[in-house]
Formats: C-alpha cells, sequence, structure tokens
C-alpha cells in the first residue's frame, strides 16, 4: 500500500492519485503520522513554498518518520516540492533545513530580462544512465531547483535558461522528480510506477 | 487517458510534432460553461461545440497542457464546477489550469483540491490587487497565473475584466507594471479583438507584453497559422502561447502536414 504524504494543504494530491490509479497501485492518503508504516511506499506530492512544507512536516511530526524511512525498506518518491524537502536546505522565504535525505541546497533559479526564474512547460530529459530513456520530455513548473547534488545520485537532467539542473535523483530506494510525472501523460504514469515499485 | 508518450523529438510529419521539435509551448485552451465547451469570438460565447469532459479526452493526444476558463463563473458570480474538474482530473493526465470565479482562498484551494493544478486570475485583481499576493504566497508563484485580457481603445491597449466587459482604470503598460509587484508569475495575455479569428496576435501588442519581460508571457487569441507561431517562436524566444480554435477545428490544424 502507498503511503501519500501531503506535504502542504496545497498539494496536488488529486493528480497525483488518479495516477496512481491509472497505474493500478492501492494507495492512501495518510494525515496524521501514528497512521505512518516505515515498511510501506512513500509518495511526497508537493506545490507550495519549502517553508510551508517543512513547517508540516515537523509539526506534523512526518519529518522524523521520513528521516527513518529513507527508502531502506521499500521505495520513496518526492515529487516538485515533495522532491526539494528531500535535500538538506532550501532557500526559498526564509530559508530552512530540508529533510537532509540528499546532499544538496534548493536555491531560485537566477532570473534576467526576459529570462524568467519560473520555469513551465515539458522539457527535455538527459539521462546519465536507462537506456533507452523511459521517457524523453517531461512537465515541469518551478522556480527553484537543486543545486550542489552528488553526480552520483543525478539520474536525469534537464535545462531552463541554459541551466542544466536534476530532473531526477535517486539514492538507494529514494527517488526524487523535479517534474510531474503525474501530469506528463502515460510515460510519465509509467515512471512513478516504475520507481515505486522497484525491488529494494 | 493522456495519451502524448512523452516523446518530443521527431524528424517530421504534423504540425504538433514541428511545434514539439521548435520548442513552441502550446496550451490547450477551452472555455466552458456548464460542462460544455464553448466556441467564441473575441471572448463571446458562440456556441456549444461538445460535452466538455468526453470532448477534452478527445483531443488529448494533441493537448501538452490545458487551460480551462469558465466565461461566465464571475459575471454570474457562480461557483467553480468543482465535481466537474474532479472528474475530468479523473482520467486527463496532463496539466490542467483552471480560470474563472477564484475569487477567495478558499475557492482556490478547492478548485486545486478537485484536480486543478495551476489557476488564473483576473477580474478580481481590479477590485483586490493584495489578492494576487496572497494566492502565491498561498500556492507559490509556479500556480499562479495572471490573465489580462486586451483590448485596443483610443489607440491605446487597456486590460479588461469581467469576461471583456469592464474596461479597467489603467492602461496596460501601468497594469504590467503594477504585476511586477507579483513577482515571477506567469502572465496570459488574451487580444480580445484577435480572439477566434485565427487572424494572428497583434504585432504591436507582443512588443509591449514582450519588452522587459521579467516573467513569462503566454500569447493568446488569434493563432490559427502553425508557420506564423514558428515565426513568433524565433523571434519572441520565451513567449508561449495558448490556442483553442487550433484544437477545435476541424481539420485540426494541428494534424496537418507541416507546409514545406
Amino acid at each position: 500500500m502507498i503511503q501519500v504524504i501531503p506535504v502542504t494543504g496545497h498539494s496536488n494530491t488529486q493528480s497525483l492519485v488518479s495516477a496512481l490509479e491509472e497505474a493500478q497501485l492501492k494507495y492512501c492518503v495518510v494525515g496524521r503520522a501514528k497512521d505512518f508504516h516505515h515498511d510501506w511506499p512513500v509518495v511526497i506530492p508537493g506545490v507550495g513554498r519549502f517553508g510551508d512544507g517543512m513547517k508540516y512536516l515537523r509539526d506534523s511530526g512526518f519529518g522524523q518518520l521520513l528521516r527513518e524511512h529513507r527508502g531502506l525498506l521499500s521505495p520513496m518518491v518526492g515529487v516538485c516540492l515533495g522532491m526539494q524537502l528531500l535535500f538538506d536546505y532550501g532557500s526559498e522565504g526564509v530559508g530552512q533545513r530540508g529533510l537532509g535525505i540528499f546532499s544538496g541546497y534548493v536555491r531560485k533559479f537566477p532570473a534576467s530580462v526576459n529570462r524568467p526564474s519560473l520555469n513551465v512547460g515539458w522539457r527535455q530529459l538527459h539521462w546519465s544512465a536507462e537506456q533507452p530513456p523511459p521517457i524523453e520530455a517531461a512537465y515541469f513548473s518551478h522556480s527553484y531547483r537543486a543545486t550542489e547534488v552528488s553526480p552520483d545520485e543525478l539520474l536525469a537532467i534537464a535545462s531552463h535558461n541554459g541551466e542544466s539542473f536534476p530532473a531526477i535523483v535517486k539514492k538507494g530506494g529514494v527517488t526524487g522528480f523535479q517534474f510531474h510525472p503525474e501530469l506528463s501523460g502515460s510515460a510519465g504514469v509509467g515512471l512513478l510506477k516504475k520507481y515505486l515499485s522497484m525491488a529494494l | 487517458m493522456g495519451e502524448f508518450t512523452g516523446r518530443l523529438m521527431v524528424s517530421s510529419a504534423s504540425n504538433l510534432e514541428k511545434l514539439d521539435v521548435a520548442g513552441v509551448r502550446m496550451i490547450g485552451k477551452f472555455y466552458v460553461k456548464d460542462g460544455l465547451i464553448l466556441r467564441t469570438r473575441q471572448l463571446e460565447g458562440l456556441r456549444a461545440v461538445e460535452a466538455a469532459t468526453p470532448g477534452i479526452l478527445k483531443h488529448s493526444s494533441f493537448l501538452r497542457e490545458v487551460l480551462l476558463i469558465d466565461l461566465v463563473a464571475t459575471l454570474y458570480r457562480k461557483p467553480p464546477p468543482l465535481s466537474w474538474l474532479k472528474e475530468l482530473r479523473k482520467d486527463l493526465r496532463l496539466p490542467i489550469t483552471f480560470a474563472g470565479g477564484i475569487s477567495s482562498l478558499s475557492k482556490a484551494e478547492a478548485v486545486i483540491s478537485a484536480g486543478a493544478d495551476r489557476i488564473a486570475v483576473n477580474s478580481i485583481l481590479a477590485e483586490n490587487f493584495s489578492f494576487g499576493r496572497e494566492l502565491i504566497d498561498a500556492f507559490g508563484s509556479q500556480s499562479v497565473i495572471i490573465q489580462v485580457d486586451v483590448r485596443k481603445f483610443e489607440g491605446i491597449y487597456w486590460p479588461f475584466s469581467h469576461s471583456s466587459r469592464v474596461k479597467m482604470e489603467e492602461p496596460l503598460t501601468d497594469w504590467l507594471a503594477r504585476l511586477d509587484e507579483y513577482g515571477d508569475c506567469e502572465v496570459i495575455v488574451t487580444s480580445i479583438s484577435a480572439e477566434g479569428t485565427g487572424r494572428g496576435f497583434p504585432e504591436d501588442l507582443i512588443q509591449i507584453v514582450s519588452e522587459n519581460a521579467s516573467r513569462p508571457v503566454v500569447l493568446s487569441g488569434g493563432h490559427g497559422d502553425v508557420e506564423n507561431i514558428l515565426d513568433l517562436n524565433s523571434r519572441f524566444p520565451g513567449v508561449s502561447f495558448a490556442s483553442s480554435s487550433m484544437f477545435l477545428s476541424n481539420p485540426n490544424p494541428l494534424t496537418q502536414k507541416f507546409a514545406t
């Protein structure tokens, strides 16, 4: 049973659970820390701000549980903000420590005239492994990206304003998607299913 | 149901694939009312074309993103059609932006909970400008789009609210400058006079909205010719496009062979 942890009140849970249904994966939306299972897969969707997400995880008790889970017994997947929260630190708002499962810092894209920080739309993915690529392009919607990421943990990159940034990171049983696989067509749903179902 | 497989790189074939290869971001825009897709001209609903859910799903293999605009929600103070949105989300694996009648944080929350990934607002900002900031603070700038419906009046472009019925108090250039207060969230500019005509987006309006643009801009209204879009995309890099007539025309111009 896949546990969906909505990290803010504004998470795109509906898009994600519809994709899980299409993938024929059983899921439950977990709203209380006492219902969390360390040996069940976890997916962390996210829309909103890094600080709000971490505040929710701290106050709810999920933060510590996710650090303990860290994909040891079953897969963990973070999507968009849910992926960014897996890193050491996020600079959105006043700046916050993240879950620290991946090393790296989440910072805003630099902006200049005609080169806005916001990156919205379908982008090509460039894979470091996985040949042939399971998906060649995916839908992104974000202004922040992970930086100083260990090259060993980079599975795919994309680019915005000429800068390459991490699109998929993976460390053991934990996978983070900066894009939205649940909004990236049937291939995106397949990708979500693959990393939530992988054997550890 | 989303049939798009995530392949953008193809060597030749249809107009749609040509747009993909050129990196054009084309949003499928659908004006809706009471669960029906409307054919519009200059933001006036002409006739209902088809039921919205099957209609949009039917187009899903041509779509990359969907913008749904409830044409009358603000005018008639109707609540957003949440159950319909939820039904569509169940079967559509593509990003959905919803616009129409979002006048409070709780309505925005309900629209996102029903399955929209982004929300767009226009009329409410004319009455309560700070609401835009509240939305961005709550949902993040990536989840909020500012709609600006524009018409030329005595030689000057002005923004309009309430489905093009109410002229706002300041000209477009001043309004765009004020929108800078919202930071880098996306702006979708619709040319009211070009909308639904297929005669192209006004060139002088592109110049105004793309000049010193510190935020992403979507051009909406008048698109019908793929070669014109490719030309605009090369001359104004970074702009995106939204069209309804390109998806609703029969035959669909996106599926036609690219003219060589």
